[in-house]
């Protein structure tokens, strides 16, 4: 795997080498690869990122028709061409789009038209689980108090029962395939909260944070655990590889968290959805676990399960008493907001579970066919 | 650990475990250390962890009821009697009553 010193204008083993004169540069992600449209906007959209993004003519004071989304706004939550859109537009925050010039992530254009994206979602949200305001009574005692019954609620199918008793190694497979669009970038959304945070809540939600990135130990941050667990499964661990066969259910579950992060004005939900996510998360992980297990799954890559019960039963403390307690404390206005980005999570995680066991109990894939809008 | 004036502390968390940060060392009763890289730990209070010693969220699901204030603590640890709960003042049986499933 030495250099070559070839006349060939563009080698392909040292894009794929492991090994870059000392770094280990392999499990660097790169940039996903465009997927199909779903539809009209995400078609457009698709079509404008392929161009220079200053080379686009004049910009309007308004969004561009053709990216505007028409559909009923109730329907925002679970449309395949709004979510993709969305998705798409956040992408070029973290790994990037593969083709398409860095120079958007910031570029108006784009931004005016995730606005819009962003006010249906939100109003979708709002619409389904009421708005974020007069939620909970504004101090930290109420607001933990709320995250518990939250948690607590079960009203949804269970999933991680499922999974833990009677899905085939297929249907196994199939929930880690929706889940790496997440998991191979676990923790980087909720990481967004970090600069905009102090004092003993941002500490709070470091040491969570610091967990979820192996504390320095690249092969033990949670999304590398996914990666050798996708892997023991024969999945390809490639970011973003399994775009196109997911639906918006999946994608609705990365795009709340992704537009709770890149807002400011949205750190409050942003602190509660990490606080449910962690609260809800050591029992389902050591179902998951047992349902690895009884499918035969490999002992070493069920650390992922294993790593998240025990770590998830102490985050969850953290999350609840010293987070969004904290925050609210420190924050009383955003109190309404905790709560709100907490049954968010909730939402859109009942959203995935009936999704996936109503797919099933037809005898149907959860995943797309991939097929054309 | 180095450099590291905090002390090391102990949390009760209500209805949960206790979370252990900063330096400490994890024992046997026959005084072997047992080895750990994390910095955190939370221990099980409510017995039903399947993976005693640490708390593996069990208590949720065993409905484990501790609201562990810092007047209950303290209270504990000055006399050695649970607190009375239900503001029937110097009633001594009601304390003993103290732990609701
Ligand atoms: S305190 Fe959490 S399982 Fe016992
Ligand atoms: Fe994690
Ligand atoms: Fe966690």
């Amino acid at each position: 795997m030495t250099l070559q010193m070839d006349s060939n204008p563009t080698p392909p083993l040292a894009a794929q080498s492991d090994v870059h004169g000392g770094y280990d540069v392999s499990l660097h992600d790169r940039p996903v690869p465009l997927p199909a449209a779903r539809g009209p906007v995400s078609a457009a959209l698709i079509a404008l990122l392929l161009h220079n993004p200053w080379e686009i003519g004049r910009w309007e004071a308004e969004a561009r028709p053709e990216l505007r989304w028409q559909g009923p706004v109730e329907s925002a939550i679970l449309d395949d061409d709004l979510q993709l859109a969305l998705w798409l537009s956040y992408e070029l925050h973290y790994r990037g789009l593969a083709e398409v010039s860095e120079d958007w992530e910031w570029h108006p254009e784009l931004l005016r038209a995730r606005q819009e994206w962003e006010h249906l979602l939100c109003t979708s949200l709002a619409g389904a689980i009421g708005a974020p305001h007069s939620m909970v009574e504004p101090d930290p005692a109420s607001v933990i108090a709320r995250l518990n019954s939250i948690a607590a609620t079960d009203d949804g199918p269970s999933l991680s029962g499922v999974l833990m008793r009677e899905a085939d190694s297929e249907q196994f497979r199939e929930f880690l395939i929706h889940r790496s669009i997440y998991h191979l970038k676990e923790a980087d959304p909720h990481s967004w909260a970090i600069p905009r945070m102090s004092g003993s809540v941002k500490s709070a939600l470091v040491t969570i944070q610091s967990d979820e990135y192996g504390s320095g130990r690249t092969a033990a941050m949670h999304a590398e655990l996914f990666r050798t667990l996708m892997r023991s499964w024969g999945l390809e661990t490639g970011y973003g590889h399994y775009l196109d066969l997911v639906p918006a259910v999946t994608l609705l579950s990365s795009n709340i968290i992704s537009m709770f992060g890149l807002n400011r004005r949205w750190r409050g939900a942003l602190v509660g959805h990490l606080a449910l996510f962690e609260m809800t998360s050591s029992i389902p992980n050591g179902r998951y676990g047992r349902g690895h297990r009884r499918l035969g799954g490999d002992e070493a890559a069920a650390r992922f399960f294993d790593e998240h019960v025990v770590a998830d039963a102490m985050h969850e403390q953290i999350a609840a008493h010293d987070l969004a307690g904290g925050l609210a404390a420190a924050e009383p206005d955003l109190a309404g907001d905790i709560v709100f980005g907490a049954r968010c999570a909730q939402l859109a995680d009942q959203q995935f579970a009936r999704h996936l066991i109503n797919s099933w109990s037809d005898h149907q894939s959860s995943l797309r066919s991939a097929g054309r809008w | 650990m180095n450099g590291h004036v905090d002390p090391t502390s102990i949390t009760v968390y209500p209805d949960g475990p206790l979370l252990v940060r900063g330096s400490f060392e994890l024992r046997s009763a026959d005084g072997r250390v047992i080895d750990t890289d994390r910095n955190v730990i939370a221990l099980c209070r409510c017995g039903r962890s399947r993976l005693k010693p640490l708390c593996d969220g069990s208590h949720k699901s065993a409905r484990f009821v501790d609201s562990a204030s810092a007047d209950e603590v303290s209270h504990v640890l000055q006399f050695a009697q649970p607190t009375a709960r239900g503001m029937s003042d110097g009633d001594e049986t009601e304390g003993l009553s103290h732990g609701e499933a």
